[in-house]
């Protein structure tokens, strides 16, 4: 099954929800939930909230993000919004405003 | 890989996609599409909602009207819901097609259509009568035919026939 790719340039406004892989290099608003893993790779500019399995993040995101297991904030990516995941990496470099749950 | 995207199968979009790059559905879209690039939906991929783009190629399922700026391709196996509307268009045997079909202008042609219908009206009155230009296109009718019948083959006939033609075609829509 292919996963699903938002492409540089391309924007989508609304609700996405995958069974896949979601990969952003475009832009998002709305929301977006995945059984699998979401990236928001660098460049890509997402606002929403997103459900995911795993979520990472190298570029920006505005948004809360609740993941089944993990977070991962990279070098030089941006979360404005709440973390809840059982496991969260920030990178140095990365830029994260929010609250954090780990379901302690 | 970074301009082309791709709405994987298992994947349901409610929303307008919008902007640059090619995209690929192979799964499902409710709402429209505007793209620059191509767009194709696959065997497996549905749209409902308007689509316009470069290159549209169409195995799937749509339903809503589809713009293209340079051709679109109907797979067999696939259907469409809506009209179609690109400079060319081709469908293949099996596809299953409930809409109008307009090949030749595309995107562009929306707007010079009218404005041909437009100065088609004023040509009739100079074959007929001025007055009835405001009437509507079946009460025309019949003084065209009368005119036709008195002189058979004369130059002035084909043009407001030509006229009359488009004229039917816009009242349908």
């Amino acid at each position: 099954m292919t996963g699903t790719v938002i492409a540089t340039g391309l924007t989508i406004e609304g609700e996405i929800t995958s069974d896949g892989e979601v990969v952003v290099h475009g832009s998002v608003r709305g929301s977006l939930s995945s059984n699998d893993a979401v990236s928001i790779a660098s460049g890509g500019s997402v606002e929403a909230d997103i459900q995911a399995d795993s979520i990472s993040v190298a570029g920006q995101l505005t948004g809360n993000v609740t993941a089944t297991e993990r977070v991962d904030i990279q070098t030089g990516g941006r979360l404005i919004g709440d973390v809840k995941a059982s496991r969260l990496t920030i990178a140095d470099g990365a830029s994260f405003k929010g609250n954090v749950d780990m379901d302690v | 890989m970074s301009d082309q995207s791709v709405i994987g199968a298992g994947s349901l979009v409610r929303g307008n996609l919008s902007g640059e790059g090619s995209l690929e559905i192979a799964g499902s879209v409710e709402g429209d599409i505007s793209l620059s690039g191509d767009v194709n939906i696959a065997e497996s991929g549905s749209v409902s909602g308007s689509i316009s783009g470069a290159l549209i190629t169409i195995s799937g399922e749509v339903s809503g009207d589809v713009t293209s700026s340079e051709s679109i391709t109907v797979d067999a196996n696939s259907s469409v819901t809506g009209a179609l509307s690109a400079p060319r268009i081709g469908i293949a045997e099996g596809a299953a097609i409930d809409g109008q079909v307009r090949t030749g202008g595309g995107a562009k042609a929306a707007a010079p259509r009218t404005a041909a219908a437009e100065s088609a009206a004023p040509a009739r009155p100079v074959a007929n009568r001025p007055a009835a230009a405001k009437r509507p296109a079946a009460a025309k009718a019949t003084p065209k035919k009368k005119a036709a019948q008195r002189r058979p083959p004369p130059p002035v006939v084909p043009a407001p026939r030509k006229g009359s033609k488009a004229r039917k075609k816009t009242r349908r829509r």
